[in-house]
């Protein structure tokens, strides 16, 4: 398997490889460590090889769909596709939600010529914790399979960190992209709110629902980013705005670019020891590639964490409030008493979120006029043991939920290891629609860092020809 | 008076009727002064009281969307 999909492309361009090899090396790694990692729920070996044969007759015949024509990707599974029924990772899922038409996320990728190899384990309802008492893959974290991935996009990061794709979409509403993009060390690319469309997927919180990419590289999620975006007439969540070119011309320095950080150690008592130093190493880099560091603090943090954490499971609640009363013990107990607080908030509680929330947009918008983008952890912590899972440290710990109340665009890049040899990532975030100043930022990191390149010992040992 | 929270989300969740058991009422219990105390902090915040809602409802839906 190519390192990343601007690599394969390139060989594919080149006469190196085809769409074939890329997909059968893909569905061979995905043999060989599925069953270890968890990654897929459900593959669909024929139809990528079938969709494989095509792309390589079409490029063969000088048509060519961009950098994702013919390149293995997964979608995470409560993203509809036609190939198979969307489960969410739930007994409870009605499948007459799930077998409706496909997300137009999914048809995108496919005009742009990507091969869906399968679809990829998640949480519960993507509600974001594992649920290990239900008959699902459980994912598992290639750096070491002992430990959980974060989640809930768990899956796409963990067969990209495992090779058996290139990239792949998830999901995110409090995270759900980027914490398990940081713990399975992977990039991962919440888009503004509003630049995907969210219908076919199914919801958590509609006011806080991502839908965006994960990849190696930054310049990879933005190749995927760039296949589905797009205004949906048929979605009340999505905004008709033109996506600058993501992915070419990207400058070589961070010359003239100011950059605000923060390393919020003041909102969480459980960081590791060592994230001060991992971080500001992180810094450091941002800063030797020409940028101006100033340090911020984030207005109404702690606000707006209350305001993703309990307005989207408002918003869950009223999708789940049936099922909840009708079927309560089909339901994992992490996420029936996560939905289940959405009935303890009054509806002007809610609407008050949704004020809060106004206040600080303008409050954050202020900001930005005074810096390019800001940098922070991703996740204070690396991913707990299984057995040894710590709930409350791990939401305390997640500094991506303020970013899913504001909208802006936010990446999370490898930024270095633990001292458990487990991942830890970067978040750059921009002003809404400044999706490219982020790609920016995060390729001229990738530039200057190798965290992105590392591969887990399991995925190394593979023989080569499974590579 | 102090609130009896344990009663208070037992009644919540019966007048709804989720089945939730004992063991799950009493730890929702235990989370919900936190809950309260994080949602009156953002009555707390400068400028809200006259803050717009950051949704909008939209008075049109076209023929396509009408579509069951």
């Amino acid at each position: 398997m190519y390192p990343t999909i601007t690599a394969a492309a390139a060989a594919l361009r080149r006469g190196d490889t085809t769409s074939v090899e890329l997909v059968t090396a893909s569905l061979l790694a995905t043999t060989a460590l599925n069953p270890t990692l968890g990654a897929f729920v459900s593959r669909f070996d024929e139809t990528a090889l079938a969709a494989a044969r095509a792309a390589d007759q079409e490029r063969e015949s000088g048509i060519d769909r961009g950098p994702l024509h013919g390149i293995p990707l997964a979608v995470k599974d409560i993203i509809r596709t036609d190939e198979a029924e969307t489960r969410a990772q739930s007994d409870v899922l009605s499948s007459d939600w799930s077998n409706a038409a496909e997300a137009p996320a999914v048809t995108r990728l496919r005009a742009a010529g990507a091969i869906i190899t399968g679809k990829t384990s998640t949480m519960e309802f993507a509600l974001g914790f594992p649920e290990p008492e239900k008959a699902f893959p459980l994912p598992r974290n290639p750096w070491n399979p002992e430990h959980w991935t974060g989640g809930s996009s768990s899956g796409t990061a963990v067969a990209i960190a495992g090779g058996m794709v290139l990239g792949g979409i998830g999901t995110d509403t409090g995270g759900s992209i980027r914490w398990p993009a940081a713990a399975c060390g992977v990039t991962g690319f919440k888009p503004t709110f509003g630049l995907v469309p969210n219908r076919g997927v199914l919801p958590l919180g509609f006011t806080f629902d991502h839908v965006g990419p994960l990849a190696r590289t930054a310049v990879d999620a933005a190749h995927v980013l760039e296949a589905i975006a797009g205004h949906d007439p048929l979605d009340v969540t999505s905004i008709d705005h033109d996506l600058p070119n993501l992915a070419t011309a990207l400058p070589d320095s961070l010359a003239g670019l100011t950059i605000g950080v923060t390393s919020l150690s003041n909102h969480t008592s459980f960081a590791l020891p060592e994230l001060e130093t991992v971080f500001e190493a992180a810094v450091a880099v941002l800063e030797s590639a020409g940028a101006r560091i100033v340090r911020v603090e984030l207005p109404l943090y702690e606000e707006m964490r209350t305001v993703t954490m309990l307005g989207s499971i408002v918003e869950a609640y009223a999708f789940h409030r049936d099922d909840l009363i009708a079927r309560w013990n089909d339901y994992g107990p992490t996420s029936r008493m996560g939905f289940v607080k959405g009935a303890l908030v009054s509806g002007g509680d809610y609407l008050q979120m949704q004020r809060a929330r106004r206040v600080a947009q303008r409050r954050v918008a202020s900001l930005f006029s005074e810096v390019d983008a800001i940098v922070t952890p991703t996740i204070a912590r690396a991913a707990d043991r299984y057995g040894a899972f710590d709930f409350a440290a791990t939401v305390d710990s997640m500094h991506t939920a303020y970013w899913d109340a504001l909208g802006n665009p936010a990446m999370s890049v490898p930024m270095g290891f633990s001292k458990n040899a487990l991942p830890l990532g970067m978040q750059i975030i921009a002003a809404p629609f400044a999706e490219r100043r982020v790609v920016e930022v995060g390729n001229a990191f990738q530039q200057r860092t190798s965290f992105h390149e590392l591969l887990p010992t399991l995925v190394s040992n593979l023989t080569e020809h499974v590579r | 008076m102090t609130p009896d929270f344990r009663a208070l989300v037992a009644q919540q969740l019966a007048v709804v009727g989720i089945p939730a058991s004992e063991e799950e009422i009493v730890a929702l219990a235990a989370d919900y002064p936190g809950m309260l105390e994080s949602i009156a902090a953002l009555y707390r915040i400068d400028g809200v009281k006259y803050e717009e809602a950051a949704i909008t409802f939209r008075p049109v839906v076209t023929l396509e969307e009408a579509q069951p």
